[in-house]
């Protein structure tokens, strides 16, 4: 590799990393969903750029939204799957006025995340591949582990205030089952879509958006527009309540989760920090906030550098997976650029918060939260027609078809707001709308997913 | 309304709550919106899951498929035209399907390969296959994982009888139904087990993977000369047809022999039929050996033909002495041509056949003996009888060589290796030896070379050795290279190289490299006792090589060991 074509690379990062900070502010949009529609471009219009260029491109996205997407998940309690812990901590350092600042911890753990990508790079090419070599016949009951600690580790939650009997057991248990019910309904919406899918073929790779924005994003949404908050005045702190020692518990706390979430396949960031923070027996706002910010960087951003890694070349993350329809890394040279543009970029992306933040708190100061959300209702459900419309016609559709898939994604939007709202009204934890994903892939990867899938009907 | 609904704090007067911001009037009910989450889950659940299960899985063609269908669920219908190919200790099978745009890789893991496996849906070699699966694109590869072992619906075309000389590369993917005998059964990697069958029509591979018997069952034990029946696809090994049964059941023993070459008469050969399978009968008129096996001539009244054996196929003849001239023979085997004569060459030594032995040697009764000078080149191709004392001896890798001579003139006697070892008195066979001698005259680099046909057309008249002054193993100098020396002494050590044996001897005075061909230690009688310490007498000529001295014998006979 020339030293041009490693420039090259950089720039194409940083540019992508200049982008996705622009896009990071629009609430509910997911870098995905971006890198959706260039995959789709390219696919309508032909490669525009040479591959290699496209997944420099992504990498700086990926990187710049790790850390960017804190703005929407605090000021405008938008989460992805991953950043759906960040919202309450957050929530109240918003309520206190102190927004600014829980961005900005999100920001250090991003810096903290990127660190500890570098710091990996030496040991990540026979570290990893011998991980996999072990780990790969036991995938299916780490899952299952996995799946069972999410659901065993809930705790009643009642007021103690019914009298005892049923009434009472009902408090205690009520969000209990509602977070039950949410797996097992969000697990039934995952066995529909994976098996016989009513979205073309033509936007396959997109297939779950509307699920996820409809479990994760629309319930926010919704709940901002029931709620009427009214946001107080934000301060804009010049130094941050965190010592280097927490920063330092935080960073390898949020390492370990977003490290195993990146690994392992279907567990998300925010699954893989739930489990790390139970590990460490987090108990401080900033502690969390803080190891948040690592575990989602290192979920999105190691998660797409494992497809770079000499000997390894694995796939996880839906970016990775995108980039790996048009192009594979085939030297330790590209494994080496892919690090040097996450550190530039994820340096960048931290200055742009600051900055960006600012700009956020401007924004909610001036434009009612209600109407930005409301925008962001009206944004996400264009986005969630847009995907299947747009794949169906370059995919050689009719515009009634295209039609048709537009509303086939709304349709599957609905069905997963109904169930992400699920948790939201009984005070259940929203991760376990990653059933969508948990149910059926735990199933098929010890044997019984097509036998559960006869069951529902969904095999002619 | 004096305590927030939302966190149940006092808020008095308040529009809005101090502590957490919510509105205080104008406000949802919790319990509608419950209602109305459960009602949107559970019945556009169903709406959902009414509409999927009564949607068709879309059918694409290999040539489509893009990035935007990564993890599509898709049917794809073709052929299937590598694999399948099957890894029991990962439990990974795959098998790659073709339509008329172009391929995608079909892939089965753990439990689903094992259920298609199980159910027997597995798809073989140019089955017509209908398979619902996720797609996976990466970069050039697209590959489709079957998740549902009920979404592989295969289709096996009726099979059409055909000969296997009839096959030609038109009839890839075809199906067909052929007979034949087993020519050879052999192993060119771990992986593949290749049946050449033969029919009159000619032949064809049956390849028979690894994967299939891991599949299908092992394949039943085979020998050459078993008559088979198959059924499979015909596939294309660099454009030569070759056959690919489904099953290793597909492979059927027959009750009757199936034929594999038409007999013929010999004066009806011609260049046209060069690649044939023949069957010819006749009479041995003339044989010998050659460098690489052994040579006939075949009469059959029609005309005569050249029948070759390559050694390998001399060496499995159950009585190579019978292979003699006067000898009754059929022989199997495919016409060829060299130096624009036409050959007979059996493949196997189950197709030289000996009806009635030849009485070996015969043509000592029948062949002229003839002096020396009177052999000229234009006599080549004759049989003579020859007789003269050795004047020289020389070694080569085929054989020995001693020149004779008559007073008049000077032959070279060459006996190949297998004539040499049926000598009756090869000890005697040495310089100054009186021999008399029978074979074909042949020419070689412009020597003119008597050939016996075997070791009884080989008389010593009167036996002969080498005789040499004795030198001691350290008094041999570079002068004496090219002159012939005896040495003795006790072995130091023993060396083997690639084509032989290095022995150093000292008698005292020194060592002394002996140096002894293949084809000489193989002769030398007593070589298993040629160990160090081991008295030994060696007269050879003196040879340098790289330096170094070597005496190197002719003869197995100039080595005596003791």
């Amino acid at each position: 590799m020339s030293t041009a074509d490693f420039i090259t690379g950089l720039l194409f990062a940083v540019g992508g990393a200049l982008i996705a900070s622009a896009l990071s502010l629009v609430p509910a949009l997911h870098i995905y969903n971006i890198a959706g529609f260039l995959i789709l471009g390219t696919a309508a219009l032909g490669p525009f750029l040479p591959p290699e260029h496209l997944a420099m491109l992504f990498l700086g996205m990926v990187t710049s939204y790790s850390i960017l997407n804190t703005i929407p998940s605090i000021f405008l309690s938008v989460p992805d799957d991953s950043t759906v812990f960040v919202v309450l901590p957050g929530q109240k350092y918003l309520m206190q006025r102190r927004g600014y600042e829980a961005a900005v911890l999100t920001g250090v753990g991003g810096l903290g995340g990127v660190a500890a990508l570098a710091l990996l790079t030496p040991i990540a090419p026979r570290l990893f591949p011998a991980l996999r070599a072990i780990l790969q016949r036991h995938i299916h009951w780490l899952l299952w582990t996995v799946i069972a600690y999410m659901l065993l580790s809930e705790w009643p939650k009642g007021t103690d205030r019914q009298p005892p009997g049923w009434r009472r057991w009902w408090d205690g248990w009520k969000s209990l089952t509602a977070g039950l019910v949410t797996f097992f309904l969000s697990g039934l919406l995952g066995f529909v879509l994976m098996y016989r899918s009513i979205l073309p073929p033509a936007s396959a790779y997109q297939n779950l958006l509307p699920a996820f924005v409809g479990l994760f994003a629309v319930p926010w949404v919704l709940q901002n527009l029931l709620a009427r908050v009214e946001l107080p005045e934000q301060h804009v702190a010049r130094s941050i309540d965190i010592t280097p020692w927490l920063v330092l518990r935080g960073t390898v706390a949020g390492a370990l989760g977003g490290l195993f979430a990146a690994f392992f396949p279907v567990v998300t960031g925010g699954i893989g920090g739930f489990i790390a923070g139970h590990a460490t027996a987090q108990r401080d706002d900033r502690l969390f906030i803080v190891s948040q910010g690592v575990s989602k960087v290192v979920y999105y951003v190691g998660g797409f550098l494992l497809f770079f890694v000499p000997g390894l070349h694995l796939t996880r993350g839906g970016m990775a997976w995108m980039v790996s329809t048009l192009w594979r890394p085939h030297t330790p040279h590209d494994y080496y650029l892919a690090v040097a543009a996450v550190v530039a970029t994820g340096a960048l992306s931290f200055f742009l918060l600051l900055r960006l933040t600012r700009l956020a708190i401007r924004l909610v100061a001036r434009v009612h939260y209600r109407r930005i959300s409301l925008a962001t209702l009206v944004l996400l459900l264009l986005i969630v027609a847009a995907v299947p419309t747009a794949g169906e016609w370059i995919g050689g559709g009719t515009p009634a078809s295209a039609l048709r898939a537009g509303l086939d994604g709304l349709l599957i939007c609905g069905v997963a707001t109904g169930i992400g709202l699920i948790p939201v009204l009984w005070g259940s934890r929203r991760m376990n709308c990653m059933g969508v994903l948990l149910l059926p892939i735990g199933l098929n990867m010890i044997g019984a997913g097509a036998t559960v899938a006869g069951w529902l009907g969904l095999i002619p | 309304m004096s305590h927030c609904p939302s966190c149940g704090r006092y808020v008095g007067p308040y529009e809005a709550c101090p502590h957490c911001g919510a509105s205080i009037g104008d406000r949802l009910p919790i319990r509608t919106a419950k209602a109305a989450a459960i009602l949107l889950a559970a019945l556009g659940l169903a709406a959902l899951w009414f509409v999927a299960v009564r949607s068709p899985i879309p059918t694409v063609q290999a040539g489509q498929v893009g990035a935007t269908m990564n993890f599509a669920y898709v049917r794809i219908e073709g052929q299937v035209v590598r694999g399948p190919f099957y890894y029991p200790d990962s439990g990974y099978l795959s098998f790659t399907l073709a339509d008329d745009t172009g391929e995608v890789r079909v892939a089965a893991y753990r439990t689903t390969a094992e259920a298609l496996r199980a159910e027997g849906r597995v798809p073989a070699f140019g089955d017509h296959v209908s398979v619902a699966g996720t797609l996976r694109v990466q970069g050039e590869s697209t590959s489709l994982t079957i998740n549902v072992p009920e979404h592989v619906e295969t289709f096996r075309p009726e099979a059409e009888p055909r000969a296997l000389g009839s096959l030609t590369p038109d009839d890839y993917l075809r199906r067909v139904r052929v007979r034949g005998q087993v020519w050879s059964v052999r192993q060119p990697s771990a992986g593949l087990t290749l049946i050449t069958l033969r029919d009159t029509s000619g032949a064809a591979e049956i390849a028979v993977p690894r994967s299939l018997e891991l599949l299908t069952g092992e394949l039943l034990p085979l020998e050459p000369g078993q008559s088979v029946e198959v059924v499979g696809t015909v596939d294309l090994y660099r454009d030569t047809p070759q056959i690919v049964p489904a099953s290793v059941m597909d492979v059927v023993l027959l009750p009757e022999e199936v034929p594999v070459a038409e007999p013929v008469q010999v004066g009806m050969l011609t260049d046209a039929d060069v690649g044939r399978m023949v069957e010819i009968s006749g009479t041995v008129t003339w044989a010998g050996p050659f460098s690489a096996g052994f040579k006939f001539g075949l009469d059959d009244g029609s005309g005569e033909v050249t029948v070759l054996l390559w050694q390998d196929t001399y060496e499995g003849l159950s009585d190579p002495a019978a292979l003699a001239a006067g000898a009754q023979v059929r022989v199997t085997g495919e016409v060829s041509i060299y130096r624009g004569k036409i050959e007979v060459v059996p493949s196997r030594a189950m197709d030289v056949e000996v009806l009635t032995p030849g009485s070996g040697g015969t043509t000592e009764s029948t062949a002229p003996e003839v002096p020396l000078s009177a052999l000229t080149p234009d006599r080549i191709g004759e049989t003579v009888a020859v007789r003269g004392t050795v004047v020289d001896t020389a070694s080569f890798s085929g054989g020995f060589k001693f020149t004779l001579d008559d007073g008049a003139g000077q032959v070279v006697l060459l006996l190949w290796l297998a004539t040499y070892d049926d000598l009756a008195d090869p000890a005697g066979l040495n310089l100054s030896a009186q021999v008399r001698a029978t074979g074909r005259l042949e020419a070689y680099e412009g020597t003119l070379q008597v050939v016996p046909a075997s070791g009884a057309d080989v008389e010593v008249l009167a036996p002969g050795r080498a005789q040499a002054p004795l030198r001691g193993t350290g008094s041999l100098a570079a002068d004496d290279a090219g002159t012939r020396v005896a040495v003795e002494g006790a072995i130091t050590r023993v060396e083997p190289f690639s084509g032989g044996r290095r022995v150093w001897i000292d008698d005292g005075t020194g060592e002394v490299l002996v140096l002894l061909w293949d084809n000489v230690h193989q002769r030398v009688p007593g070589r298993d006792q040629m160990v160090p310490g081991a008295w030994v007498q060696v007269i050879g000529i003196v040879e340098e090589y790289r330096g170094t001295l070597e005496v190197v014998p002719v003869l197995p006979q100039d080595v005596e060991v003791r």
